[in-house]
């Protein structure tokens, strides 16, 4: 228990900074994103005896974390809330990440993020964490060249949503 | 382009987040799913042994198999549903809302084959009812015991029943939130280029 506890606090120092991204990308409620985060961190608990170092670490992490967020996305959906969650819509609730780390320019990119649609969000938010083309192909079960393709258009997206800001 | 990788590190420029007890929360995650399960196999039981003991000590077959069937029922979903509960999805995100499809689908057919067998055993216990009221309407106490097993069986069944239609109800919206959000991230029946 005690390796598998130190095993996890190396991964989390590592990459829990990508997790908390991953998570603000899915979710704008600060206090459900941080939810969120938890859970991810729980599912990676669990699931890191059963890692086998086929690959990066980081990939597998990026994996579990966007698995749990759309699973919380599933859920999302399915509860009452006062803003519909539209994945082309910008969010205007307060940013869960700009609370925590207090950076206009962050928030500000992942709010841009945010409110590209789902699959143009996932391939970019990995890309932002330096993965590569084929590492986020990988990850997300889709091919070199619709990552290819999904990448131009969210970066003219985003660039448009950067520069009305 | 260059101001990308001013973007990615901006993006990057955050602290991993500080965790709250873990331990506390996998705890209590644990514990809510083993105090569901715990629950249903009560149940499960429970029904079990009231149709076995409607069986010996009534002779009442037909209600004792019907209630007998519904307590296998409940644990197969059960046993089911537990399986699922402590897995973590490490495949690609189509490969998740696939699994979670083909459970959704699963748990789907569990109820509509319980609908089945609600129906035929409220139709078996009507028909017991029938004929043991037209036999042995001579012994009220007879009669008295058989409406007593029947009128707790038919309660169980609505409830049960009314439970699986709930149920049946949010399977079929989360089966099509996992397609909407399939399609949106470009897996499933549709794709986003």
């Amino acid at each position: 228990m005690r390796a598998r506890d130190a095993r996890f606090e190396e991964a989390w120092a590592s990459h829990g900074g990508m997790v908390a991204r991953i998570a603000a990308t899915y979710e704008a409620d600060r206090e459900k994103a941080r939810d969120l985060t938890q859970d991810i961190a729980l599912a990676l608990w669990r699931a890191l005896p059963g890692f086998r170092g086929e690959g990066a670490l980081k990939a597998f992490i990026a994996r579990i974390a966007h698995n749990r967020a759309i699973s919380h996305v599933v859920k999302a959906k399915g509860e009452p809330r006062t803003a519909e969650i539209d994945d082309e819509m910008p969010s205007t609730a307060p940013l869960a990440e700009a609370v925590i780390m207090d950076n206009d320019k962050r928030a500000h990119l992942v709010a841009a993020v945010r409110a590209l649609p789902i699959g143009y969000a996932q391939v970019v938010s990995l890309a932002l964490e330096g993965f590569s083309a084929g590492e986020i192909a990988a990850t997300l079960g889709l091919t070199p060249g619709n990552v290819a393709v999904r990448m131009t258009r969210a970066k003219i997206m985003l660039q448009h949503a950067l520069r009305s800001e | 382009m260059s101001d990308w990788e001013d973007l990615g590190t901006v993006w990057r420029s955050n602290e991993p987040p500080e965790l709250g007890d873990l331990r506390r929360r996998l705890g209590r995650q644990g514990f809510w799913i083993r105090a569901w399960f715990a629950h249903e196999v009560a149940l499960a039981t429970a029904t079990f042994a009231l149709g076995a003991f409607f069986m010996l000590k009534y002779q009442l077959a037909m209600v004792g198999a019907a209630l007998i069937a519904f307590g296998a029922f409940a644990l197969a979903m059960s046993w089911r549903a537990w399986r699922g509960s402590f897995s973590i999805d490490t495949g690609t995100p189509g490969e998740t809302i696939a699994s979670a499809l083909v459970r959704n689908a699963a748990l789907q057919r569990y109820i509509v084959a319980n609908y089945y067998v609600a129906i035929a055993a409220t139709a078996m216990i009507g028909l017991f009812v029938a004929t043991d009221a037209l036999a042995e309407s001579g012994d009220p106490a007879r009669l008295h015991k058989a409406l007593w097993a029947v009128t707790l069986s038919f309660g169980a069944m609505i409830v049960w029943i009314a439970g699986c239609g709930l149920y049946a109800n949010r399977l079929h919206r989360e089966r099509d939130r996992l397609v909407e959000i399939g399609r949106a991230i470009g897996v499933g029946e549709g794709r986003v280029y």
